[in-house]
């Protein structure tokens, strides 16, 4: 767990936008991402899986994927740039002669501000962006069976 | 003749936890609930602490922790219901009557994705913030001095509050996407339930 509210604010903000930019990507371009057929409970690995799985495979689920990846692109990033950090820490404490732990390297007021306006303009973004794709999207599931229970099923 | 328990009908397959619906659903819509409380409680605190007042830090890692664990039990309550919602409740009745519906359920779940880096970040600012509130003692008047032994010159005051300012927008962000997540959720399941 980070120690000092600067470097915690810093990564926060880092993990948000990277997060937020790749599930934007996610929305605006078909990346092959894992996609969840549910009536053939299968995973597969593509942009669409209606040409591999027929007509069950035209009712899909990307939102798994798209999900994992940019959370998981968003984490990855952040931890790396966690050890660089800690790397560069101490790498000039060595050549400081310095052993002062979190004196050093902390991020100034400017970059700490647009850490903070990148954070917020891509979670809008992002949200705008879903809002207008969804906002009025005509229905794309198949058509299934009728499920409404005939008068049959009614009868104790 | 009888459906089997939980199929709606028999000529659609049976999907992940289709049985399980109702209960998920009912977990889902508590640990929801626990999550608003939570996050809610934790902007208010934000305020607070961007606004110099005294703020207990034990409370602050209390609702952090506390919303980042009903956050993440939330979404993975959500995402075991899905592959159900998507054939049972989405693809046999909501596209065919009430399609604005199904399109403010998948706005709902995009938005819970974007909420968790915040809830994430929120809990790695609390953490040192409440260490930091520990070491201010606040003034009778119940307004924590402006001292901060901690902040050695103007820059690194300015960067403390920045900090504060940066908690105070995740932990907003999430009680924000918390709130109108389950508002979004109990309208759809007003239209169509579990």
């Amino acid at each position: 767990m980070l120690t000092d509210a600067r470097r915690a604010a810093l990564f926060a903000c880092w993990f948000s936008a990277v997060t937020s930019a790749v599930f934007f990507v996610t929305g605006v371009v078909a990346l092959p991402v894992p996609l969840y057929v549910p009536l053939v409970h299968r995973w597969v690995m593509s942009a669409s899986a209606a040409e591999q799985l027929g007509p069950l495979g035209s009712l899909t689920m990307d939102y798994f994927g798209r999900s994992l990846l940019a959370v998981g692109c968003g984490a990855v990033t952040t931890l790396l740039g966690m050890i660089c950090l800690r790397l560069r820490h101490r790498t000039s404490s060595l050549v400081d002669g310095k052993s002062s732990p979190g004196t050093s390297l902390k991020p100034s007021p400017i970059q700490l501000q647009l850490a903070l306006a990148y954070a917020v303009t891509a979670f809008l973004l992002c949200a705008a962006l879903f809002a207008y794709k969804l906002y009025g999207r005509e229905p794309s599931s198949p058509v299934l069976p009728d499920p409404s229970p005939t008068s049959a099923d009614r009868l104790p | 003749m009888r459906r089997p328990f939980g199929r709606y009908s028999e000529q659609v397959p049976p999907v992940f936890l289709q049985s399980w619906g109702p209960l998920l659903v009912v977990i889902h819509a508590l640990s929801a609930v626990v999550l608003c409380g939570a996050s809610v409680h934790q902007a208010v605190l934000a305020t607070l602490l961007l606004l110099r007042r005294a703020v207990r830090g034990r409370l602050l890692r209390v609702y952090s922790v506390t919303t980042l664990l009903s956050y993440l039990a939330t979404v993975t309550g959500g995402a075991l219901l899905y592959p159900r919602y998507r054939v049972v409740i989405r693809a046999l009745f909501l596209d065919q009557n009430a399609p604005w519906a199904a399109n403010l359920f998948d706005f709902k779940e995009n938005l819970a994705t974007l909420g968790l880096p915040l809830a994430v970040g929120a809990l790695l600012l609390a953490m040192p913030l409440s260490q930091r509130c520990a070491r201010i003692s606040p003034t009778p008047g119940d307004v924590v001095t402006d001292a901060d032994p901690a902040a050695d010159s103007d820059a690194a005051a300015d960067s403390q509050r920045l900090a504060s300012l940066t908690f105070l927008v995740m932990a907003l962000g999430t009680a924000l996407v918390a709130v109108t997540n389950l508002i979004a959720g109990l309208v759809c399941t007003a239209v169509r339930g579990a």
